[in-house]
C-alpha cells in the first residue's frame, strides 16, 4: 500500500533520526573500545595472576636452590672432618662390636628375667583371684548375715504379735469363764426356782388331796346316810352306792396328776436345753470317708462346681469345659451330660424338686435344664458381668437366687424364666445360698463380710461385718439346724449361727491353705463334720461337735492338683472333690 | 527519491542504540570488589536479553553457581524482556539520561512481576507469536509466518538480535506482510501504543503507571483520506484510558494547527515518540508504519503526558 506523503514531513522525520543517532550512537565507539578495555583488563588480570604464581614458583625453586648452595659449602668444610671421623668411626665400630656383645649377654638376663617376671605375675594373679574368691565369699556371708538377722526381727515381731494374741485370747477366755460362771449361777437360781414351783405344785396338790379327803368324808357321810335309809327304799340305796363309786374314781385321778405334770414339765425343760442336739438326731449322719472310690478326669481345665440333690442320689458337676455332667452319687458314675453354656460353669444348683438343674456361668447369665429331657428350659439373663454362685430355694422348687461380680444378687422365678427381685449391694457376691426356710438368703463377698437378705422384704437382715480378713470364697448351710459355713482366703473356716448371727466356731489346720476363689467347703449332713480342699490337694476334715473343731481326717489323692470344690451327700456318703485340673474324686469310707 | 529516504529512514532507525551503563546487581557479587560497570550499546530495535548475553560474559567471574535468568531493573522497576529495548528507553528514560544505568540480575527472577523466563528460546517464540500477530493484522492470515523455512526463521532471528537492518529487511520483504485493502474491508495497521500517565521519575507498579494497548487501525479514513498520526492517537486513547483523561477532540487539535506538535489529552500536554523521534501529528499513519515498524511489522508508540 502507497501512501502520499509531504517530502517536508520525511526529511524532518529523517533528520530527528540522524540527530537521534548522533546524540545517542556517539557512544558507540566508547562501549566498544571500553568493552574492548575491560576485557583487556580481565585477560591482563587473568595473566598476571598467572604470572604471579609463576613467581612464586620460582621464588621458592630459587630459596630452595640457596639453601642447597648452603649445604654445600657446609658439605666441603666437613670433608676434611672425615677422615677424622673415619678413625674415630672405626674406633667406635669396635667399641660397638663389644657392645653388642654387651647387648646380646643383657639380652639374655632379660629373657630370664622376663620369665621370672612372668612367674611372678602368675602367682600374683592367682593371689588376687583368690582374694577376690574370698571377698565374694565374705559379701555373701554378710548378705546371709544381714538376712539372718532380718529373719530374726521378723521372727521377734512375730513372736510379739503372737504374744499379743495370746494376751487377747486369755482375756476373751477369762470373760467366757465369767460368762460360764454366770450362767451356772442362773442354772442354780433356776434350779432354786423349779424346786420352789415343784413345793408350790405339792403344796397345790396337797389341797387337792384335802379337798378329795373332804370329798370322800362327803361320801362316807353320805354311805352312812344310804345305808341309814337303807331301810327307807331299796332303789334308793342303789342309786346311793353308784354316786359313791363314781367319786372313788375321781379321786383316784387326781391323786395320779401331780408327777406326771412335773414330767411334762420336766421333759420340755430337757427340750429347750438340748434343742441344739435334737436335728442331728433327726439328720442322718455324716460318714467320714477314708479312702477314694472312684477319680475320673471329668473337665478339662478344672472343675468349679459340684452339687447334690436334696435327696443325695444324684451329684452334679461343671467346669471349665463348658460341660455339666449328672453322676450316680453312690456310684460315681456319669448318667449324662449337659450342654448349652458357651463358657465356663461357675456355679449349679437342683431344683428343690429334682426335677431341673441350674448352672451360673461366666457369660453373665444362667441356664435351667429340665433333667428328664436334657434340654435347656430358660436361659436367664439379667446380670451384666459373670455370674460366681447360684442356689434353688428348698422349700419353693420355682425359685433360685444368684450373685455375681456385678454386686448384685437376682432372684428368678423358674416357672417363667424372669428375675423376680434384684438385691443391690456394694460388693462383689463371691457365694451365695438360701437358707433352710427358704426366707433368707446368705452371700459371702468380696470384702469378707457375710450377709443375710430377707427374700419377701429384698432388705439386708444381717450382716457379719469383717467375718474374714479376706473375701469369702465359698458359704454353706446345713441340712440339720441351718447352720452357715463360710471358708474365707485367710485359711479360715467359720460357722455362722443363723438366729443370732454370732460365729460359733473358728476352723483351721496347720497346712490347710485356700487357694482360689473357688475353694468351696461342705459340711456333713448332721453338721458334725466339715470338709474343705486346700491348694496342696489335701481334703480336710475337721470335727466340729462340742468344743473340739479339730481334724479327724485328711485325704489326699496321689497327683491331685489344689482342690477346689468339696460337697457332701446329704446320705452322709459319699464326700466328692473337684480339683484345678478338672478330677473329679468320690471319696467314701473303706468300711462301706 | 521517496523510496530512497524511506530505506534511509530504515537505515538510520536500525541503526539507533541506547548507550546503557550495566551494574551487577550487589547481591549477586560474590568476589570481594564490585566489578566495574559495564557500557555497552543497546539495540534500539533489539531485546534486553540479547544485551544480557553480552553482560554474562563481563559478570561470569563473580555470579554465584546456579542458572541464568536474567532480568533487568531501573530504578528498582524490573523491566519486561519482551518490549524492544528502544521503547522501554523512550518511555521510562524521562531526562533522556545518556548512558542509561541499569541494573542488571542473573538470579532470583522475579516469577510475580515479570513474564516467565526459560531461556532465549522464549525470547524467540515471543518474537515469532509477534509477528504472527502483525501478519494476521496486516494481510488477514498468519500462514505466511506460518510456512516460513526453519532456515528463514533462524536467518530472521539472527538478524534482528545482531541489529543488522539490512537482513532483516531482505528476509521479512520475502513475507510480503505489507498491509493491504481486502475486498470492502480497509487495510489495517498493527499498531502497541503504550501510554506513561506518570510524570514521575520512581515508578512503582508498570502496569499502573503505563497503559498499553496492542490493536489493527485502519490505514484510511472512511472519507478515502489517510489517516494521520492525531487521528489514530484521538480514537485509541479515548478508549484507552479512563474517563477523566480523554484527549482533546479532533476540533481542539485543529484549532492548535497542524504546526503544533503537541497532542492535548484531559488538559496535559502529550509527547508522542515513535522510535526515539517526535514524527508531526498529521504525518499519515500508513507511511509511519512503512518506514518505522519494527523487525515483528508492530510499529511501536510511546506517549508521554506531562503535568
Amino acid at each position: 500500500m502507497e501512501v502520499e506523503v509531504d517530502p517536508r514531513l520525511v526529511s524532518n522525520i529523517l533528520t530527528q533520526l540522524r540527530m537521534r543517532n548522533a546524540a545517542e550512537c556517539a557512544f558507540r565507539g566508547i562501549t566498544t573500545d571500553y568493552q574492548a578495555l575491560l576485557k583487556r583488563s580481565l585477560e591482563l588480570a587473568v595473566r598476571n595472576g598467572q604470572l604471579e604464581k609463576e613467581a612464586r614458583e620460582l621464588r621458592a625453586e630459587n630459596s630452595s636452590l640457596l639453601a642447597d648452595v648452603e649445604s654445600s659449602t657446609q658439605a666441603a668444610a666437613t670433608s676434611q672432618q672425615a677422615a677424622a671421623a673415619e678413625a674415630r668411626a672405626k674406633e667406635l665400630q669396635e667399641e660397638l662390636t663389644v657392645t653388642y656383645k654387651d647387648k646380646a649377654r643383657v639380652a639374655e638376663e632379660l629373657v630370664s628375667a622376663g620369665r621370672q617376671l612372668q612367674i611372678v605375675r602368675e602367682s600374683n594373679e592367682a593371689q588376687a583371684r583368690e582374694a577376690a574368691e574370698l571377698g565374694q565369699k565374705l559379701r555373701e556371708a554378710r548378705a546371709r548375715a544381714k538376712e539372718l538377722g532380718e529373719a530374726v526381727e521378723r521372727e521377734r515381731q512375730a513372736t510379739a504379735l503372737a504374744t499379743s494374741e495370746l494376751e487377747a485370747r486369755a482375756a476373751d477366755k477369762s470373760a467366757a469363764e465369767a460368762r460360764a460362771d454366770r450362767a451356772e449361777a442362773e442354772g442354780r437360781d433356776l434350779a432354786q426356782r423349779l424346786m420352789e414351783i415343784k413345793a408350790k405344785e405339792v403344796a397345790a396338790m396337797d389341797r387337792v388331796m384335802a379337798e378329795c379327803e373332804g370329798m370322800l368324808a362327803n361320801a362316807r357321810q353320805q354311805e352312812r346316810a344310804a345305808a341309814a335309809d337303807r331301810a327307807a327304799a331299796a332303789a334308793e340305796r342303789a342309786g346311793a352306792a353308784r354316786v359313791a363309786a363314781s367319786a372313788l374314781t375321781a379321786a383316784g385321778t387326781r391323786r395320779s396328776l401331780p408327777t406326771s405334770a412335773l414330767k411334762g414339765m420336766a421333759g420340755l425343760l430337757d427340750g429347750t436345753m438340748g434343742r441344739r442336739e435334737a436335728p442331728q438326731a433327726l439328720a442322718v449322719a455324716s460318714v467320714v470317708p477314708s479312702e477314694a472310690l472312684r477319680t475320673v478326669a471329668a473337665h478339662d481345665g478344672g472343675c468349679f462346681a459340684l452339687a447334690f440333690e436334696r435327696s443325695g442320689g444324684r451329684m452334679a458337676s461343671g467346669g471349665a469345659d463348658k460341660v455339666v455332667r449328672v453322676w450316680d452319687a453312690s456310684a460315681g458314675i456319669q448318667q449324662s451330660e449337659l450342654h448349652g453354656m458357651p463358657e465356663m460353669v461357675t456355679g449349679l444348683a437342683f431344683t428343690s424338686d429334682a426335677r431341673a438343674l441350674v448352672a451360673a456361668g461366666s457369660d453373665a447369665a444362667l441356664r435351667m435344664w429340665d433333667l428328664t429331657s436334657g434340654r435347656v428350659r430358660h436361659t436367664l439373663t439379667g446380670h451384666v458381668a459373670k455370674v460366681c454362685s447360684v442356689d434353688c430355694s428348698p422349700m419353693q422348687p420355682n425359685q433360685a437366687v444368684s450373685g455375681g461380680t456385678d454386686r448384685c444378687i437376682k432372684v428368678w422365678d423358674l416357672a417363667r424364666g424372669f428375675c423376680q427381685r434384684s438385691l443391690v449391694c456394694h460388693s462383689s457376691v463371691n457365694s451365695v445360698r438360701v437358707s433352710l426356710d427358704g426366707s433368707m438368703a446368705v452371700s459371702g463377698h468380696f470384702d469378707g463380710t457375710l450377709r443375710f437378705w430377707d427374700l419377701r422384704s429384698a432388705r439386708v437382715a444381717n450382716e457379719v461385718a469383717g467375718l474374714h480378713t479376706q473375701q469369702i470364697t465359698s458359704v454353706a448351710i446345713g441340712l440339720a439346724a441351718g447352720v452357715v459355713l463360710t471358708c474365707g482366703k485367710d485359711n479360715l473356716l467359720k460357722l455362722v449361727d443363723p438366729r443370732t448371727f454370732q460365729v460359733q466356731r473358728s476352723l483351721r489346720a496347720p497346712g490347710f491353705s485356700v487357694g482360689t476363689v473357688w475353694c468351696t467347703a461342705c459340711l456333713g449332713p448332721d453338721e458334725r463334720h466339715v470338709a474343705a480342699g486346700s491348694s496342696d490337694g489335701t481334703v480336710f476334715i475337721w470335727e466340729q461337735a462340742e468344743r473340739s473343731g479339730a481334724v479327724v481326717r485328711t485325704l489326699k489323692d496321689a497327683g491331685a492338683a489344689s482342690v477346689l470344690c468339696t460337697a457332701w451327700s446329704p446320705q452322709g456318703t459319699p464326700l466328692v472333690s473337684s480339683d484345678k485340673a478338672g478330677r473329679v474324686t468320690f471319696w467314701q469310707d473303706r468300711a462301706a | 527519491m521517496e523510496e530512497l529516504s524511506r530505506a534511509a529512514i530504515w537505515q538510520e532507525n536500525w541503526a539507533g542504540g541506547v548507550p546503557l551503563q550495566l551494574t551487577l546487581a550487589s547481591t549477586e557479587v560474590t568476589a570481594l570488589s564490585a566489578p566495574p560497570a559495564l557500557y555497552v550499546m543497546g539495540p534500539r530495535l533489539g531485546y534486553l536479553p540479547t544485551v544480557a548475553l553480552q553482560a554474562r560474559a563481563f559478570f561470569q567471574h563473580v555470579l554465584p553457581p546456579g542458572d541464568d535468568t536474567p532480568w533487568f531493573e531501573c530504578n528498582r522497576l524490573a523491566l519486561p524482556w519482551h518490549v524492544p529495548l528502544g521503547v522501554l528507553y523512550d518511555l521510562l528514560a524521562r531526562k533522556r539520561q545518556r548512558p542509561w544505568a541499569l541494573t542488571v540480575h542473573f538470579r532470583s527472577f522475579p516469577r510475580g512481576r515479570l513474564l516467565r523466563w526459560d531461556g532465549v528460546a522464549s525470547m524467540r517464540a515471543a518474537f515469532f507469536s509477534s509477528l504472527k500477530e502483525a501478519a494476521y493484522v496486516c494481510q488477514g492470515s498468519a500462514g505466511g509466518v506460518m510456512g516460513m523455512a526453519t532456515s528463514a526463521q533462524d536467518e530472521l532471528w539472527a538478524a534482528v538480535a545482531a541489529g543488522d537492518g539490512s537482513r532483516v529487511a531482505a528476509v521479512s520483504g520475502a513475507l510480503r506482510l505489507a498491509p493491504r485493502a481486502r475486498g470492502d474491508r480497509r487495510p489495517m495497521l498493527p499498531l502497541r501504543i503504550y501510554v506513561r500517565t506518570a510524570d514521575t521519575e520512581y515508578i512503582a507498579d508498570l502496569a499502573e503507571a503505563v497503559h498499553f494497548t496492542s490493536r489493527p487501525v485502519e490505514a484510511i479514513l472512511a472519507s478515502g483520506a489517510a489517516r494521520t498520526l492525531r487521528d489514530a492517537l484521538s480514537a485509541v486513547l479515548a478508549e484507552l484510558l479512563p474517563s477523566g483523561w480523554a484527549p482533546g477532540g479532533a476540533e481542539a487539535a485543529a484549532e492548535l494547527g497542524s504546526a503544533a506538535q503537541t497532542l492535548q489529552v484531559g488538559g496535559r500536554e502529550a509527547d508522542v515518540v515513535v522510535g526515539g523521534v517526535r514524527p508531526p501529528l498529521d504525518t499519515p499513519l500508513a507511511w509511519l508504519h512503512s518506514a518505522l515498524a519494527h523487525a515483528d511489522h508492530f510499529l511501536y508508540i510511546a506517549v508521554m503526558l506531562h503535568t
